[in-house]
């Protein structure tokens, strides 16, 4: 099975208990717990209950059941109702939907996903708003601003406020407190205080939440928590049903995280995590002391895993130098702690799985004077990464998702090849999307624009003109094919191309240049799709969706969004009848929309691996447990990664007063 | 009904129209289990396990709710179903002049499926019994799946069954041997937990589990095809058995079908009013004709409209119908010299267009509009009417005419613009009714019928082949305490001062379960075949019983 130091222990001697598995970056996690759990089955040490893994995120999910499935297979055994690998959050919906009424909820009660709690909390502050207009302008400089720029102030200052709200609201729901005592709570506090705004602003949110019957992620966790300890049946029934409890990334569980798990477990816990890669406290309610803590008891067995091959040797030292350095050297003394004297060290040289050895590139660095230039800079060397060693993966990492738009410009200025490794866009979008351009433009059939959308993005998908990549971004081009077309039917009515009134199109009417290429003709085949689908009954949209996808023969993972947004569109149109199709392309086609979630779970299932020749573009928190052959880091100053309590941080509010910019501990 | 009390239902997480339904339906379940609606709330406050403030509150406030919603149906003099099995039960039936009336009327009393009977039945059965000569009940043991919507099994067998000669059918002609002794072991072994094994036969054919829940859908299309063309069997041998029976669930597995010239059926009622084009075309036209509704249609609809009255092709008739909706004060058709209209609509078209837009011309300047089915019928007759108009077009026609018929009829008396009012629920998406006519095609045609397992079980049908959908879904064993209500405390064998406990719950849910799969089964003729996926059509893992249940039992 080619086990290393600490797999091969967890593998072979872990059979009940408290135990965990510290394991430095690359130290193959997944491959030996999917391994133990396998292993496990096999002979049956997990009865009479199920083994449970919860992972922190739905693509992991999915590589447990895949490795252990085929691991399963290979040694033929059909093991496949004992094991359950889940989120936390799917593992709480099993526990929430057993008894719904206990909280009060519907049974078919919905979860409002990252982007719908973000417009629920925003128009839950315009009601507050309403009420409370001096205090919304309490924080704001005033004086320094010019009138021109105070509806801009009022929306970015709106914008934070929302992400204030959502942590503030989901604090409240993590300690188990409930609107109205978190207004008693918060009274004596004043108008003043962000915190009192903030006991208003939920209960507006809560009520919103109920009367629409959704919970959000928050009452998820705290619902499930409340049920398993108020209801022992059920808390029995679960920890009957799962004997052994696994918590994957367990630097990065929360509070009550843990004590669902603690309280489902009944003794047989593994936790497997690295406190050294402990990358959510910033922005959520995880606390990896948990981990510490966990490892440190005196009835836990430990087994560290410590080798890892997915590294050079030069990077490995990097990396262990970075710890070092933080634990010894880092300026603010109380950091020095923030790191584990955890170190990576390469695997022997006779192991099956030898670290790299690489010559032509190995550790570089460079500075710039601006972010657009690093920006430029780093797409430029990417590039030509690409050209050099067409056949390594390239990654470029970037802090945050506004850093990376600027990179993802370049890129298409540039025409070079890549791939954006986030929820909301490329592949995991790109059905919603698809579905978007065809109801928009069916929405608004004659809009020659929306026609031309289309037509370029979902009907003439093949390649029309060649497609090297240049390193310069304004080079002058020929006119292609498909600007040629584009440029026509854009301006041109659209029903003379569709339904022409002598029954051909005017061809007087073509450019001439158009009329001899091959997109022209791909273009008047596909007439006919075009036609069967603006002549489809819109009465039914559900239909008319699925109808789409298998007129533009829509793939296996294509088809279940479709399926998802054909089932959800029905539901949509009873809460709200005043809705049109072009209010659904509306949503299909905003980057962050409602069927995200389902849409990455399904690209999830299939798993990502970086294609050589294809730069991947991810933020430092998405590429977590990804390898690449060539990674570039950016972003690597003071105001993405502050070092010292006086840098300034990313979270700073320059319209505010001054003395509440970013205020000092 | 809930939007009655403003701010009440602090703290429970569900919509108003889904409260309203439980409240109504509580009503319901009262009425026919005789206990008087002002106790509703009591009663299933006093059940819970678990007794909260908030609950009580909660309970309290759909007390108040309906008692308001009751005095308002008594002062306008309308009553709904609970208080028509009330009044019926409590003034009726205690005339004496009445009762001697009716026992002179009725010699012969023969009521079949008693066990799905709810307990005012059982009672009416009982009170005429003595009275009768003869006296036939046709009674199932195995059933009770009706419960949902009442039916007391418990009830039947206390007060029905002991008084009765009873004559014996064992013999079954709706399934074989092998199933019918498989649907027992099913049965016990949910039920009563006792351990059974069933050794594997090709007529009980288990899909492995797929992924998603397309994948699953898209198989069992694919498998109702073989079934079909390699192994024999007509599509109406075939009945698909869904928990959803949604109409993705019917495009998917249509779709497939009709690639290979077949057909399935949703013997589910789903459809909505507005999903049929004709329909919504009166509805659309009504909005036109009534500005003063202040609803003014969208886009889509009028330039359905537009194609279905004016046979303009789809981009034609946006155009047409972007220039309505832009007149002012009120969409309307613009006039005949409107710039580029006549190129628009078609010169052959013209005399028609004229038509329709006088029409709603005239019809806008009359002083005092129809009421709404007066209105449908007047454009059905004199607009939508040609010859191209099918059959089906003229059966959804006239359900639309007599829902909004009765619907006028029930809502004028509240004091209200009822033709407003039902426009704007239609909208909202209201279910059209069914025909008989509708429901004989389904059950006689040569289709492959797709039902929700009750559904199935409430028509006469059995199948050659039956395919069970998603059976590793919770769905199968829906929970019977929901938000403000409980089919089991509602219901006149409830001890008033018993907790509903768990344990219960447990039984309850493992008994439907037991019930109604055995039910199924011995539906099943020749075949059978389950389908279920990892993950639900939202995404979420299955984790339902009923196919670890199937596991359990099938050994190799």
């Amino acid at each position: 099975m080619g086990l290393r130091k600490g797999q091969k222990e967890l593998v072979e001697r872990y059979r009940g208990g408290k135990c965990a598995i510290p394991a430095i970056p690359g130290g193959g996690k997944t491959h030996c717990l999917s391994l133990w759990a396998v292993e496990m089955i096999a002979n049956g040490y997990h009865k009479p209950g199920k083994i449970l893994i919860v992972t922190y995120m739905n693509s992991a999910v999915n590589n447990f059941k895949q490795r252990i499935s085929a691991e399963l297979q290979k040694r033929g055994i059909n093991g496949s109702k004992d094991y359950f690998v889940s989120t936390i959050h799917g593992l709480c919906l099993q526990i929430i939907k057993e008894k719904p009424d206990l909280i009060i909820a519907n049974e078919e009660f919905e979860i409002l996903d990252e982007v719908s709690k973000i417009h629920l909390i925003s128009s839950a502050i315009d009601e507050w708003k309403r009420y409370n207009h001096r205090e919304f302008r309490l924080y704001l400089d005033m004086e320094n601003l010019s009138s021109s720029k105070i509806g801009d102030v009022y929306k970015s200052w709106h914008e934070k406020l929302c992400r204030i709200m959502l942590s503030a609201i989901g604090d409240f729901k993590v300690k188990g407190i409930t609107p109205s005592e978190a207004k008693n709570k918060c009274k004596s506090l004043g108008r003043d205080s962000i915190l009192s705004w903030a006991s208003d602003i939920y209960e507006i949110y809560d009520r919103r939440l109920k009367m629409g019957g959704y919970l959000d992620f928050d009452d998820m966790l705290y619902n499930a928590k409340k049920m398993l300890q108020t209801d022992e049946h059920l808390l029995e029934k679960y920890r009957k049903k799962y004997s052994f409890v696994c918590e994957d990334e367990a630097q990065d569980s929360n509070y009550i995280q843990n004590e669902i798990l603690t309280l489902i477990a009944n003794g047989n816990l593994l936790r497997v995590g690295d406190s050294n890669q402990a990358i959510c406290g910033s922005f959520s309610s995880s606390d990896f002391t948990l981990f510490k803590s966990f490892c440190d008891a005196p009835d836990t067995t430990v087994y560290s895993i410590t080798q890892s091959s997915r590294n050079t040797r030069d990077i490995i030292d990097l990396a262990n130098y970075f710890v070092k350095y933080v634990r010894e050297n880092h300026p603010v003394h109380e950091c020095r702690d923030s790191l584990l004297p955890q170190y990576i060290e390469p695997v022997p040289k006779d192991d099956p799985r030898p670290n790299p050895v690489i010559d032509e590139y190995g550790i570089k660095a460079a500075v710039f004077e601006s972010w657009e230039e690093e920006a430029g800079g780093v797409v430029d060397q990417a590039v030509q990464m690409i050209k050099k060693h067409p056949d390594k993966t390239i990654a470029i990492l970037v802090p945050t998702a506004w850093k990376m738009s600027l990179i993802i410009d370049i890129l298409q200025s540039r025409k070079a090849p890549f791939e954006q490794l986030d929820n909301t866009s490329g592949e995991r979008n790109k059905t919603l999307k698809k579905l978007g351009r065809i109801i928009d433009f069916l929405a608004v059939p004659e809009d020659g624009e929306k026609f031309s959308n289309m037509i370029n993005e979902c009907i003439l998908t093949g390649e029309y003109d060649s497609t090297v990549f240049t390193e310069l971004v304004d080079e002058t081009e020929t006119v292609g094919q498909r600007e040629l077309l584009s440029e026509f039917i854009k301006k041109y009515p659209v029903e003379k191309i569709l339904y022409p009134m002598g029954g051909i199109i005017e061809i007087s009417d073509v450019p001439k240049e158009l009329l001899q290429t091959k997109i022209w003709k791909d273009f008047t085949d596909s007439l006919d799709i075009v036609r069967e689908l603006l002549e489809f009954p819109n009465t039914v949209v559900e239909k008319l969706i699925l109808f789409i996808s298998e007129k533009l023969r829509f793939d296996r993972e294509e088809r279940a969004i479709a399926q998802k947004v054909a089932g959800d569109v029905r539901y949509l149109m009873n809460q709200n009848p005043r809705w049109r199709l072009s209010d659904l392309a509306f949503e299909l086609l905003s980057p962050k929309n409602m069927f995200n979630y389902f849409a990455g779970i399904v690209w999830d299932l299939k798993g990502f691996e970086p294609h050589p020749g294809v730069v991947t573009v991810a933020t430092y928190h998405k590429s977590k447990g990804l390898e690449w052959d060539i990674v570039f880091l950016t972003g690597l100053n003071n105001a993405d990664f502050p070092v010292l309590l006086e840098d300034k941080f990313m979270g700073e509010f320059w319209f505010l007063k001054e003395q509440y910019k970013n205020p000092q501990p | 009904m809930a939007q009655a009390k403003k701010g009440a239902f602090a703290g429970v997480t569900s919509y108003s129209d889904r409260l309203a339904i439980e409240m109504t339906s509580n009503l319901v379940k009262a009425a026919i289990s005789d206990i008087p609606y002002s106790e509703i709330g009591e009663r299933l406050y006093n059940a819970l396990e678990k007794k909260e403030d908030i609950k009580k509150q909660v309970y309290k406030e759909a007390d108040e709710i309906i008692r308001d919603y009751r005095k308002k149906c008594m002062e306008l003099g309308i009553f709904d179903f609970g208080m028509a099995v009330e009044l019926y039960n409590k003034c009726l039936l205690t005339d004496e002049t009445y009762r001697n009336q009716l026992f002179q009327r009725i010699d012969h009393l023969i009521v079949d499926n008693i066990e799905e009977c709810v307990p005012s039945e059982v009672d009416f059965i009982n009170f005429l019994m003595p009275k009768v000569k003869t006296c036939l009940l046709g009674y199932n043991h195995e059933g009770g799946y009706g419960q949902a919507f009442g039916s007391n099994h418990e009830y039947v067998k206390k007060q029905l069954i002991d008084k009765m000669e009873i004559v014996e059918l064992n013999k079954s002609y709706t399934c074989k041997d092998f199933m019918y002794e498989f649907s027992d072991m099913l049965f016990d072994t949910i039920k009563n937990s006792t351990p059974c094994k069933f050794k594997a036969r090709p007529e009980i054919e288990r899909t492995l589990p797929l992924e998603l829940r397309s994948d699953m859908l898209e198989e069992a299309g694919n498998r109702i095809v073989e079934l079909i063309e390699n192994e024999g069997y007509n599509p109406s041998d075939i009945a698909v058995i869904s928990n959803y029976a949604d109409p993705v669930t019917e495009f998917v597995i249509g779709r497939i079908l009709e690639r290979h010239g077949y057909e399935i059926k949703n013997l589910a009622r789903m459809n909505k009013i507005i999903d049929n084009p004709f329909s919504q075309a009166l509805i659309t036209l009504a909005q036109l004709c009534h500005p003063a509704y202040g609803s003014a249609p969208g886009r889509d609809d009028v330039r359905a409209l537009i194609r279905i009255v004016l046979k303009i092709d789809p981009v034609r008739s946006s155009i047409l119908a972007g220039e309505v909706l832009a007149q002012r004060p009120f969409a309307e058709f613009p006039d005949i010299e409107f710039p580029g209209l006549v190129e628009r609509v078609g010169y052959y078209n013209i005399e028609k267009y004229e038509y329709i837009r006088n029409w709603i011309k005239e019809y806008r300047e009359m002083e005092k509009p129809l009421q709404i089915h007066e209105f449908f019928q007047k454009v059905f007759l004199e607009i939508l009417l040609s010859n191209e108009v099918s059959q089906k077009d003229i059966i959804e026609a006239k359900k639309l005419i007599d829902s909004a018929e009765t619907f006028v009829d029930v809502v004028s008396r509240f004091n209200r613009n009822a033709s407003k009012d039902f426009l704007d629920i239609a909208k909202k998406g209201i279910k059209s009714a069914e025909s008989i006519f509708e429901l004989e095609e389904k059950l006689n045609g040569n289709f492959v019928l797709m039902s929700t397992p009750v559904a199935y079980l409430s028509s006469p049908l059995k199948s050659k082949v039956l395919i069970l959908l998603s059976i590793s879904s919770n769905n199968w064993t829906p929970r019977s305490i929901k938000e403000i209500t409980n089919i089991h405390v509602l219901t006149k064998t409830w001890n008033e001062n018993d907790i509903y406990t768990e344990e219960m719950e447990e039984q309850n849910q493992k008994h439907y379960l037991a019930v109604l799969i055995r039910s199924l089964l011995k539906r099943c003729e020749e075949k059978l075949i389950t389908f279920e996926s990892m993950l639900s059509a939202n995404g979420y893992e299955n984790d339902g019983i009923l196919a670890e249940y199937f596991d359990e039992i099938l050994t190799q």
